[in-house]
């Protein structure tokens, strides 16, 4: 039988790398942003407003003489904080929900079902609104209303492995050994699902940016002057045809390039953790 | 000798939709002496796999007693057993498959679950010291399982029953997913440790070959009751109830009659008829008795127990064929 | 019984999975069946019978590269047949019954229908005539109440009888050969017994020839003429039944004896046989049994024995036969 890793074209694995390369620059610019910033990303400078990209300044300024690089690259660390702090949570939320429902069924598993199709039955950018709104404008309301939103995915997917492999050998073997639900669900089930919620997790990094950012660019959740792609790009949609093009489109790309490379990074997540492997 | 293992009228019944039953086991009464292996055999539909999990408590029985050492473990229920200290006394192989064993743990890892929650402190060398007992080589053991060929994975599943030294251990098919040639060497293996070991086996098989070589007694299960028991060569060379007879003469590699093979289906589980003799359908020495009174099973001699009415009436089979 | 000719005839019988590195899954096998023999393949898993059992019935996987030297199907070259010639040959001089019957059957059509396509297409017959054989050759497969079965579906029926509606599909054109792959592994044993005696019956009275593949030694004995054991992708014996058990001599075959329960009086006596097959990515001695052979020499590794006589019908692939 051919082993699975040698049907990997070096081509692919060089991709593979090249991503992940990608992902751990996002990080180290999300982590060093500020301080490696040439322009301090909130100073306003009126008399060199609306410059083009240039030399001295590489992205251009925006309409209060700000440098867009920096803020650009300021609001790398914004955007991934509050997306990861949401990913993070919806996960553990999601994962103990999922859990119960998976292990427990009867009522249980029917309770959080609706509860979760509730969720799902709202547009999910329409429900992030409402609560964003609801809540007031801050950082808070965004993310509570990116985890609500994302938590239905974590909790179906772990309810469906949990059910799955809750009759399994090693499950039944581990009750034989006196193991109780908790110690069985953490200690046997998790270790399975941990590769599967890991590729989940930063597909999801990709949408919880994009809600974030998305809720900004509407005026809800994070507020000038802090920088955050949203609001960069909210601001300089004023300008789409008046030409100053800098203002929306270095921005808008770095969103999409963040996106992007979480996307690409959970297809090598899901191929690199498979436990049949090593 | 003290049995270590007594069932006493043991019955589990799964309803089935709104008004149906389901009688897996129906009324069984079975004993194991210390140091005893009792073979239980059947097709499927026998409830033998069924029989096997309440034994070792994975599931409740719906009436009956399960007495270990003399006291009922059956009236625990299987979600509170675990904390029992009779519990590491009782352990379980189960019939190789995917998920037999934990893919995502190491092979030490899932053998050192057998230690349960009280494993605390180093494992390492009892894992160590239980896979060199099953032949497992130690290399093998940071491996995945499914690095594993058949034969390890079901060592390291033995492994894993045996680290916690129960008493009684019950295996519910532990060669039938091996090749013949890996099915030997780990039933050696299973015997050598029972005897090096004084354990009480309780081997669940559809071939009775395997019974044959590896217990000796066997009880004979169909459709959650059973048709008969006794020591296992006795049993296999004469026969008492018809269905031993019809499951004997089935295997291959034994002379058969043309008569001998039995068509027809089995009947129904589902809420039986319990003053019906269920193998009567399909029995060559049926009788107007069978349809109206269920054969109880009865002591006949040299340890011999049969359920059924030929037996009784004194012109069931003599067992005098001797095969 | 058998005739002279046989019915089927393979030479140099290679198939190939994977990279040009990877040694043969089939490594060069000969193989006849004579006409009405009943034929026992035994192996254990990996050792590629049910690939031969595709070959015959003309299904290998696209992924196979197939050799072969020679292969005679009742005097017809099948070597170059393309897909229309197979299925004509497929289900009318081939019948082929598989493990897992209820995999093998349509679960949205009635048993009935199913068998009843396959019989308007082989024996032309429709309207009432349809049925009656249909009926009829239910009841060859002694399904019981066959008219009242015929609107059963393949869940409401079971394994055995499935197995059974399977060979009665695979007999309807009255096939010269039949093959039958691990048709009872996952039935009870009541009900393997019933099977196999029924594929039996069919191929005396029919005069069928049958290759019955199989991991079970026993049931070989049982059922079969000859026994043809493999090993590895490499028939290492073959012989009449009884007299591979009397004599049998090559090492594989005689271990493989030493590993069946019903062979064996007490565990005692049981002996399995250790190591693997080799694997094909790697290193592979010339005859495959070398590397667990107890009687192996140097040139076991380097030259493959031949198939050899070593008595009136009986032949063993050994350098060093017990």
């Amino acid at each position: 039988m051919d082993s699975a890793a040698s049907t990997r074209s070096s081509g692919q694995a060089l991709g593979q790398r090249i991503v992940l390369a990608a992902l751990a620059a996002l990080i180290a610019l999300a982590v060093a942003g500020p301080w490696i910033t040439p322009y301090d990303p909130t100073e306003t400078n009126p008399t060199a407003a609306l410059l083009h990209p240039g030399a001295v300044h590489l992205f251009g300024t925006d309409a209060l003489g700000r440098d867009m690089f920096s803020r650009t690259l300021a609001a790398t660390r914004t955007d991934l904080l509050i997306a990861s702090v949401s990913v993070v949570a919806a996960l553990t939320v999601g994962s103990v929900l999922g859990a119960a429902a998976g292990w427990r069924g009867g009522w249980v598993d029917r309770i959080i079902g609706r509860l979760m199709d509730t969720i799902m039955a709202f547009p999910l950018f329409v429900l992030a609104v409402g609560i964003a709104a609801a809540m007031g404008n801050s950082v808070a309301s965004v993310v509570v209303a990116t985890v609500v939103v994302n938590l239905p995915f974590y909790a179906r997917q772990v309810r469906a492995e949990v059910s799955r492999r809750r009759n399994a050998g090693y499950v039944e073997a581990a009750r034989l050994a006196g193991f109780g639900p908790i110690a069985i669900l953490a200690g046997q089930i998790l270790p399975n699902l941990a590769p599967p919620l890991m590729v989940q997790s930063s597909l999801n990094m990709g949408w919880a940016i994009l809600n974030a950012a998305g809720l900004s660019f509407i005026g809800l959740g994070i507020r000038p002057p802090t920088p955050e792609w949203g609001i960069i790009v909210s601001e300089g949609a004023a300008y789409i045809f008046s030409g100053e093009w800098w203002l929306f489109v270095f921005p808008g790309g770095m969103l999409m390039l963040a996106v992007l490379i979480f996307g690409f990074a959970g297809d090598v997540l899901r191929d690199r953790l498979d436990p049949r492997r090593d | 000798m003290t049995a270590l293992l007594e069932i006493v009228n043991l019955r589990r019944l799964f309803r089935i939709g709104r008004a149906r039953t389901l009688h897996a086991i129906d009324d069984v009464s079975l004993r194991i002496g210390a140091g005893r292996s009792l073979g239980l055999v059947g097709e499927s539909g026998s409830g033998k796999s069924t029989l096997a999990r309440l034994v070792v408590r994975l599931d409740d029985p719906t009436a009956g007693r399960i007495l270990y050492e003399g006291n009922d473990i059956g009236a625990v229920p299987a979600h509170a057993f675990g904390r029992r200290p009779a519990r590491s006394q009782i352990q379980f192989v189960f019939q190789g498959a995917d998920d037999t064993l934990n893919p995502a743990l190491s092979t030490a890892r899932n053998i050192a679950i057998g230690l349960g929650a009280s494993g605390g402190g180093d494992v390492r060398p009892h894992v160590e010291q239980i896979a060199a007992e099953v032949e497992l080589p130690r290399e093998l053991l940071e491996r995945r399982p499914h690095q594993l060929s058949g034969g390890q994975q079901a060592r390291a599943g033995i492994a894993r029953a045996l680290i916690a030294r129960p008493r009684l251990l019950v295996l519910d098919e532990p060669t039938a997913a091996l090749d013949v040639s890996v099915q030997a060497t780990v039933l050696k293996l299973i015997d050598r440790l029972r005897h090096t070991r004084g354990l009480t086996l309780l081997f669940v098989s559809h071939d009775l070959e395997v019974i044959r070589l590896m217990c000796d007694d066997v009880a004979v299960l169909y459709l959650g009751r059973i048709a008969e028991t006794g020591p296992v060569a006795d049993v296999l060379a004469r026969p008492l109830h018809p269905y031993t007879r019809a499951l004997v003469a089935a295997a291959p590699g034994r002379a058969k009659a043309d008569g001998d093979l039995i068509g027809g289906e089995p009947a129904s589980p589902i809420d039986p008829d319990p003053n019906v003799c269920l193998f009567a359908n399909r029995c060559p020495l049926a009788m107007p008795r069978c349809m109206t009174e269920r054969p109880r099973p009865r002591a006949i001699h040299n340890a011999r127990i049969v359920a059924c009415h030929r037996s009784d009436e004194g012109d069931g089979l003599s067992g005098s064929e001797a095969y | 019984m058998n005739a002279a000719l046989p019915l089927v005839s393979i030479r140099g019988l290679q198939i190939h999975f994977g990279g040009p590195q990877r040694a043969a899954t089939i490594d060069r096998t000969d193989l006849d069946i004579l006409r009405g023999d009943i034929v026992a393949l035994v192996g254990e898993s990996g050792s590629g019978k049910s690939l031969i059992a595709h070959t015959l019935a003309g299904i290998l996987a696209p992924a196979a590269r197939m050799r072969v030297e020679r292969f005679d199907f009742g005097g017809v070259d099948l070597r170059q047949q393309d897909a229309p010639a197979w299925r004509a040959i497929r289900g009318r001089e081939v019948g082929i019954v598989f493990q897992n019957p209820r995999a093998a059957l349509d679960p949205l059509m009635r048993i009935g229908r199913q068998l009843g396509e396959v019989i308007a297409h082989h024996r032309l017959l429709r309207g009432r005539p349809l049925l009656d054989a249909t009926i009829a050759a239910l009841g060859e497969v002694r399904i019981p109440d066959p008219a009242a079965r015929l609107r059963a579906y393949p869940a409401e029926l079971s394994g055995g009888m499935c197995q059974r509606v399977m060979l009665a599909i695979a007999l309807a054109a009255n096939p010269a050969l039949l093959v039958a792959d691990e048709p009872t592994t996952g039935l009870d044993t009541t009900t393997q017994g019933a099977v196999l005696a029924l594929i039996a019956g069919h191929a005396r009275s029919r005069r069928m020839a049958t290759l019955l593949i199989t991991h079970d030694l026993a049931l070989a004995r049982a059922y079969a003429d000859r026994i043809v054991v493999l090993h590895a992708g490499q028939i290492v014996e073959m012989a009449q039944a009884a007299d591979l058990f009397d004599r049998p001599t090559h090492p594989y075959t005689r271990r493989l004896i030493k590993a069946t329960p019903v062979e064996a009086a007490s565990v005692s006596d049981l002996s399995g046989i250790g190591g693997r097959p080799p694997d094909l990515d790697g290193k592979v001695p010339a005859c495959r049994f070398a590397g667990r052979c107890d009687r192996a020499g140097a040139i076991c590794t380097t030259d493959r024995p031949p198939l050899a006589s070593v008595a009136p019908g009986h032949q063993s692939a050994c350098w060093n036969p017990a």
